[in-house]
């Protein structure tokens, strides 16, 4: 007779415990399944992601079981990974633009480096006025307007930007005025992509013109450092 | 040349469940329960169809606020996919059977 009653008590105890911690537990999974839904949702493209947040939802009540719910849920995560590769599929990746916008900054920089190396000699200082003379350098077609129409800040109506380098610009992360055409900040944009990609080199010829401080051409700061003196130059100004 | 979609096994299952059900719609929910596909399968699928044009989708006619619950989206084949669907399956069906036959 006490066995049966301690039985009822710990039945009665049971169900309680179970109501209390299945309620619990439902409530948890109904906030999980609601946050895979809405991460699976965050991964559509946007004109696509109020319709699927409905569809899935409504797809949602209509499974039977906490479990299957989660598993549900769970599947739209992938199915929206799948959406959105073949959505976009041959359209703009703009992570992809700007990897190959990195990739061409960096071959314009060794091409530049390479084609400055051959010029013998290289820049010359000239001592007297400590202003650093360039007589290197190569120039970058960029076309006369940029493709949104507007022209060029730094090209003239030939469309061709000086880039020049010195002795101490020979450090490949530093090309000078001209390296700002191409920003590898978060601001770069697909049209910048377009018109570094169009640029073409060239070598000047051994007659390239002597910049002077009236040149309409970036000239380094005054304050560039001096390098040291060589002893073939012999302290004059080689031009 | 339009390619359409990839013909996998699990896109004519859905293709099936609809042309079965011709000329009723059927909701995203219904089609994964007759072709027990999983979501994570069965969306993009849908998706596919539905660009290619071979699939026509539109909302239940009630707003949700007069069923109580979000609306349902029902899947339709459409002309076009219907007559590619029938292809594609007999297509399967007739490779299937020469197969059978080259065996006896």
């Amino acid at each position: 007779m006490a066995q049966a009653l301690m039985l009822a008590i710990g039945g009665v105890f049971i169900a309680a415990l179970n109501q209390l911690v299945g309620g619990e537990l439902r409530a948890r999974v109904f906030w999980f399944t609601q946050r895979l839904l809405v991460l699976a949702i965050r991964r559509l493209p946007e004109p696509q992601q109020g319709r699927f947040a409905e569809e899935w939802t409504s797809h949602m009540n209509d499974i039977p079981g906490d479990v299957r719910k989660v598993l549900f849920a769970r599947g739209c995560v992938g199915a929206a990974r799948d959406m959105v590769a073949f959505s976009t599929a041959g359209k703009t990746n703009v992570s992809h633009v700007r990897n190959r916008a990195v990739e061409l900054l960096r071959a314009l920089k060794r091409s530049f480096i390479n084609a400055v190396k051959e010029m013998e000699p290289p820049a010359k200082i000239d001592r007297t006025s400590g202003r650093t003379l360039i007589r290197e350098g190569i120039r970058v077609k960029v076309g006369p307007t940029r493709p949104d129409g507007k022209p060029h800040p730094h090209a003239g109506k030939t469309g061709w930007i000086m880039r020049f380098i010195n002795d101490q610009d020979l450090d490949p992360c530093r090309l000078g005025p001209a390296s700002a055409m191409i920003r590898l900040d978060s601001g770069i944009k697909r049209r910048e992509f377009i018109w570094v990609s169009l640029a073409s080199l060239e070598v000047l010829p051994e007659s390239a013109p002597v910049l002077s401080e009236s040149a309409a051409i970036p000239v380094l700061p005054e304050s560039a450092p001096v390098l040291p003196e060589r002893a073939s130059d012999g302290g004059q100004v080689q031009i | 040349m339009d390619k359409g979609p990839q013909l996998t096994t699990q896109t004519l299952k859905v293709l099936g469940s609809l042309l079965n059900n011709r000329p009723d719609a059927l909701s995203g929910a219904e089609i994964a329960r007759v072709t027990r596909l999983k979501s994570g399968t069965l969306y993009p699928i849908l998706l596919r169809l539905e660009q290619a044009g071979w699939l026509d989708s539109y909302w239940e006619s009630e707003t949700p606020q007069e069923l109580g619950r979000p609306r349902r989206r029902f899947y339709q084949l459409t002309a076009i996919g219907a007559r590619k669907a029938k292809s594609a399956i007999h297509d399967l069906t007739s490779s299937i059977g020469g197969l059978a036959w080259h065996r006896h």
